[in-house]
């Protein structure tokens, strides 16, 4: 699973982001972000996916993709609903028939942070300077 | 007389990523039509002719592959082109959305020449003698 999001994440990031998402070795753990954007995915097994995301990298994200719009609340939460729909996507592709794609959720601030408290990351990646990780519950 | 179009997709980001890929495309427009479901869509296609439809499949209430079956029962409907436009890359769906009836598939994430190359097909087989048939 951890090797089909490496070679999802950074492919999404560049190709509708236009952004390079540069894995951090041995991770940072720092659990900073502002948002979480999930999938839950139904198969063989339950999993899902939660990506921990800074809001300066969502504000990147989002002039990136729409430089002439103000980014309200509710359209970036939209635009990290739809990278979590995806990467959960994408990855369903590569998993096979027998899963089933959720549809994706986005959380702010503490209520996101409650998800992920005490849990390690499974992949981080430096973008722009700052850090977005990557969580899988099964 | 410009193309009219209807954008199916629950993401509100992916609707403006696509009507602005059209918009910047140079196609001639008329209006660009959009839809959050399946259900909403077949509502618009009450009230709307279009001329082709940009479509994703994973979308709640109706998903794209009922809407499409949908489309297919209808002899009027049925003739609007279909261009699938999802993060599923399932052959197996791949082929069931093919099999009914769709011009082109997309897959998410896509670049905005991606999208501009398949619609320019589309017109180019399509509506070659009668541009847009908007009334």
């Amino acid at each position: 699973m951890k090797e089909l999001l490496r070679d999802i994440f950074p492919k999404i990031m560049e190709k509708m982001f236009f952004l390079v998402a540069e894995e951090l070795e041995g991770g940072t753990s720092s659990q900073r972000g502002d948002y979480v954007a999930e999938i839950a995915l139904r198969g063989p097994k339950a999993i899902t996916i939660r990506i921990l995301v800074p809001r300066s990298v969502g504000m990147i994200m989002f002039k990136n993709l729409f430089p002439e719009e103000d980014p309200e609340e509710n359209k970036l939460k939209d635009m990290l609903r739809e990278l979590a729909n995806m990467v959960g996507g994408n990855l369903i592709s590569l998993l096979g028939a027998e899963w089933q794609l959720g549809l994706p959720q986005v959380y702010g601030s503490l209520e996101a942070l409650g998800f992920l408290l005490n849990k390690a990351p499974l992949l981080e990646y430096d973008v722009e300077g700052e850090t977005i990780s990557i969580y899988l519950e099964s | 007389m410009g193309f009219n179009i209807l954008i199916v997709d629950d993401s509100s980001s992916i609707r403006r990523l696509l009507k602005k890929v059209l918009e910047l495309s140079g196609i001639e427009l008329g209006e660009v039509l959009e839809a959050s479901n399946g259900l909403e869509a077949l509502d618009v296609l009450k009230r709307e002719w279009v001329d082709f439809i940009l479509c994703d499949i994973h979308m709640p209430k109706m998903d794209g592959i009922q809407f499409l079956r949908e489309l297919k029962r209808d002899e009027v409907l049925s003739r609007i082109p279909v261009i699938m436009v999802s993060t599923e890359g399932r052959e197996e769906i791949v082929q069931e959305v093919k099999a009914l009836g769709i011009r082109a598939y997309v897959k998410k994430p896509f670049s905005p020449e991606e999208i501009r190359e398949v619609i320019e097909n589309l017109i180019g087989k399509e509506f070659s003698k009668d541009e847009g048939t908007s009334s």
